[in-house]
């Protein structure tokens, strides 16, 4: 049995010039990262385009990479930089683009009708939110990083982060409400909601 | 209180609500990369991978970032060298010739055969003799090297645009995006080629480099290598 290879070690062996050491880091975290793109941008071209910027970046200046974080938490930055980056190109675009359908999981004869209308309802959910909302919440409650974790990939304060995913959650539980009260009409709300106020800025 | 919230002015949803969220989110199943995206960036990596060429086409670019570092740290004189107000990256002689060093091994040696400068406030880049001005233009580096500009070493490509804004080059694209060090501190070299081919305006800046605060290190005019 062979001794898995540490991420910064096959960085490194990358800029001495193995070429295969990037080929095992884009193997390891392509995965982990196409989600983050994915639910980031809510776009399947636009997530492959930003992933692919992203690791050619990732091949060009990994030399810079200094192990100051982990290299998981280096490579979202860059992916989640790529996708920030990517939505500030298209915001002019009026609408906002539904999931496609082949980004969700394989069909399963066992998979419920409705268990995939809902993933369906959360994805249309989290892509109306305002990009550095969904961001910082694709980050923390999806994808699971902490709060720190995820400030490092955004390159922004904790509090900032924790401003957002707040603000997220909150327009969530509105959008979402229904799932947690099935029988409810749309005006209906859950209870202890009180009126949205427009967003202003975060205090980090 | 939630955080920096006002009352009245957010959404106060109860923690359970909150909750209910936050399991939502985490119970999405974390897509799979599709074949196709995951076999075109492998594509896209192995074109990087592949390029003998592109190293090569990038030589005289990192050349063009050394001949202006060693110019700056041997004190010729002969750069318009400006400096924003003093920083922790401002440039001493030391600074920059450890920039050098940090450079890649292959600049090394074209540092060696750097000539001298051949005009005021420009410095001939060549390979050969030392003191040789070329004669011929320079084989279009501009066309060769199209994807240089996306290295963007560690700035987000929005990030460079400002910068390259912010240095007098609104869109403008660097020939050169490469990433040195000064001292401990990083720093950024910058080339923009004439239309002509013939020479480059090499700019050192702060990673700092923003609109409004530039962080200009250094910069010098070099004619490209002939040949």
């Amino acid at each position: 049995m062979t001794e898995q290879i540490g991420d910064a070690q096959l960085l490194a062996d990358h800029v001495a010039g193995d070429p295969s050491a990037l080929a095992e880091l884009v193997r390891r975290h392509q995965d982990r990262l196409w989600s983050v793109a994915l639910r980031t941008l809510g776009d399947s071209e636009e997530a492959a385009d930003a992933l692919q910027d992203a690791w050619i970046s990732v091949f060009r200046n990994a030399s810079s990479f200094r192990g100051e974080s982990a290299v998981t938490t280096w490579l979202h930055r860059i992916v989640v930089n790529a996708c920030l980056d990517r939505a500030r190109r298209r915001s002019v675009r009026p609408t906002v683009p539904l999931p496609d359908e082949p980004d969700l999981q394989p069909m399963d004869p066992s998979d419920r009708q409705d268990e995939r209308l809902v993933q369906l309802e959360i994805e249309r959910a989290l892509a109306a939110l305002p990009m550095d909302q969904r961001a910082a919440v694709v980050l923390v409650d999806v994808e699971g990083w902490s709060v720190e974790d995820a400030a490092a990939m955004l390159g922004v304060p904790v509090g900032t982060v924790k401003s957002r995913c707040h603000r997220a959650r909150a327009k969530l539980a509105t959008q979402l409400a229904h799932l947690r009260n099935p029988s409810a009409s749309d005006d209906v709300r859950t209870p202890g909601m009180v009126e949205a106020a427009p967003d202003r800025e975060e205090v980090p | 209180m939630t955080p920096e919230s006002e009352p009245g002015t957010e959404y106060l949803p109860d923690e359970a609500a909150l909750a209910h969220v936050s399991a939502l989110l985490a119970g999405l199943p974390r897509p799979a990369i599709p074949a196709g995206v995951a076999a075109r960036i492998a594509e896209a990596i192995a074109s990087e991978a592949a390029a003998p060429p592109a190293r090569q086409r990038r030589r005289p670019y990192l050349a063009l970032a050394a001949a202006a570092l060693v110019i700056l740290a041997g004190g010729i004189g002969l750069t318009n060298l400006h400096r924003t107000a003093p920083t922790s990256t401002a440039a001493s002689a030391a600074d920059l010739a450890s920039v050098a060093n940090a450079l890649e091994p292959d600049l090394h040696r074209l540092q060696t055969s750097i000539p001298a400068p051949v005009a005021d406030n420009t410095t001939s880049l060549g390979y050969g003799a030392a003191g040789s001005a070329p004669s011929t233009p320079a084989p279009s580096p501009v066309n060769s090297a199209p994807n240089a500009a996306q290295a963007t070493a560690g700035m987000t490509p929005a990030e460079l645009a400002d910068c390259i804004a912010a240095v007098g080059r609104s869109g403008q694209t660097a020939s050169l995006v490469e990433s040195v060090k000064l001292g401990s501190d990083p720093a950024i070299a910058l080339a923009f080629i004439s239309q002509d081919g013939t020479s480059a305006d090499v700019l050192i800046v702060a990673p700092t480099c923003r609109p409004g605060s530039p962080q200009l290190l250094g910069r010098t005019t070099v004619l490209l290598p002939t040949g």
